[in-house]
């Protein structure tokens, strides 16, 4: 059986990609269920990147790959009982998101310097003082270092929708909670991210030079 | 005074996520408050430009040890999982059939060969015979399988053994001297097992308890490895021991 491991186009805008996907998906499962070799091999592929990310930005890169190796444990685990009510991937971003939140509870950082050490661990922010922004990859080390800086609630629900591209719909599956819930958390989170950013120098102007070089 | 409405309520304007009412009311404001069209345009800049973000690949060895623990699993519940290091590991048992099968064959070709107590051969003719029956078990097509197999488990353990040390080499550009020491150290006690495995295994092929020994070995060292490039610096007692 041959299976495809290339990037999926789940979680697209729109329905005829996303059954496709859908259907593509349920291949890969029921190929793990019969134990095809390589099969397990091909999720981790499609999913590795989106996971890591995920687990990078939640808890730091200091932990970062093993909350992703426990994360794709308990998805292996829990594969054959995986009943198909949502998307795989939204499936997986929650057993990410569990992994890396309870990552976090079993090992809360110091309240006193969250900032300081999640700036550090995340990335490496080394040069990356206050100042001028120059180049894509300068705004990206600091608008993942606003990230960072955000309370982690806020924090996964802007990674999840504007980094991840989740739709609201698929981030109450991820968290448990409602829609409502989810807009309201993105909202906040976004003023409060805009404020982080503003202190830390990033102004409109730059954030508007990237994305318009980034669209070109 | 004018009442500006919050970031946040900005937010949901612009990603529609309000009621048809607010957002006529938000609509007049924002055509006339300079500042609140700025404060849209940022968030609108700060939602593009994290939609840029990359996502960092994880390092090449997390597959392995994903697959180590499930294979763990898989062992603790009694079942079978088909992971690569489990398929090396069955060519190994193949090699030790096909060995043993082998050694069988030609145990029973010098029985078959061994001379008549009436027919006076030297012990020189009886060394031939046992030499050509050895020689034809050697043809034999399943013991070169087996052979094969032996061949392919090696130098697969090999490849991936000499992949982690160029990953290892990198990864220890960051440590100190003691650290480096240590793994050396390690490392050396390993090989050493490895090659003493290898030349019992091959003292005696047949010998399925060699085999064994010389797959824990390789696979003593290919986690060792592993672990190290994995955990780096922050390597547990445990790895280092």
């Amino acid at each position: 059986m041959m299976i495809a491991t290339d990037a999926p186009a789940g979680l697209g805008p729109l329905t005829a990609t996303r059954n496709e996907a859908r259907d593509d998906e349920n291949a890969l499962i029921e190929a793990v269920r019969r134990g095809v070799p390589g099969s397990r091999e091909a999720i981790y592929h499609r999913y590795k990147r989106r996971v890591f990310a995920l687990s990078t930005r939640i808890v730091g890169a200091g932990d970062a790959e093993e909350v992703a190796q426990e994360a794709f444990i308990r998805i292996f685990r829990g594969l054959d009982r995986f009943r198909g009510d949502s998307a795989l991937g939204t499936w997986i971003y929650r057993l990410a998101v569990n992994a890396a939140l309870s990552h976090r509870s079993r090992r809360p950082p110091p309240t006193d310097s969250l900032d300081d050490r999640e700036h550090h661990t995340i990335l490496d922010t080394s040069g990356a003082d206050l100042g001028p922004v120059h180049g894509d990859a300068a705004l990206r080390k600091r608008l993942e270092r606003g990230l960072a800086a955000l309370p982690v609630g806020y924090r996964t629900v802007v990674v999840l929708h504007d980094v991840e591209g989740l739709e609201h719909e698929e981030i109450a599956q991820v968290l448990g909670c409602h829609v409502g819930t989810s807009k309201s958390q993105l909202h906040k989170a976004r003023a409060r991210l805009r404020e982080i950013l503003a202190a830390d120098g990033i102004t409109v102007r730059d954030l508007g030079i990237r994305t318009s070089e980034a669209a070109r | 005074m004018i009442r500006h409405p919050s970031a946040e309520q900005i937010s949901a304007y612009i990603a529609r996520d309000v009621s048809s009412r607010d957002a006529a009311v938000l609509t007049v404001h924002l055509s006339d408050c300079a500042e609140c069209t700025s404060v849209a345009d940022e968030l609108r800049n700060q939602v593009a430009a994290l939609g840029t973000l990359e996502s960092p690949e994880p390092s090449p060895t997390m597959w392995a040890a994903i697959d180590g623990a499930l294979e763990r699993d898989a062992a603790n519940a009694g079942g079978r999982y088909d992971s690569p290091f489990a398929r090396i590991r069955q060519s190994w048992r193949s090699l030790c059939v096909g060995v043993a099968a082998g050694a069988a064959l030609v145990t029973a070709l010098m029985f078959v060969a061994k001379p008549s107590p009436h027919v006076a051969v030297s012990d020189e003719v009886s060394r031939e015979d046992s030499a050509r029956a050895f020689a034809k078990a050697v043809d034999d097509p399943l013991l070169a399988e087996a052979e094969n197999e032996l061949a392919r488990a090696t130098s697969a353990y090999e490849r991936a053994a000499s992949r982690l040390r160029v990953l290892l080499e990198k990864e220890q550009i960051r440590w100190d001297s003691g650290q480096r020491d240590q793994v050396a150290r390690r490392l050396a006690g390993l090989d050493e097992a490895v090659a003493r495995s290898r030349a019992v295994a091959q003292r005696d092929p047949a010998d399925g308890a060699g085999a064994e020994m010389l797959f824990a070995a390789y696979q003593k060292q290919i986690d060792f490895l592993a672990e190290a490039v994995h955990q780096g610096t922050n390597a547990s007692d445990e790895a280092w021991r």
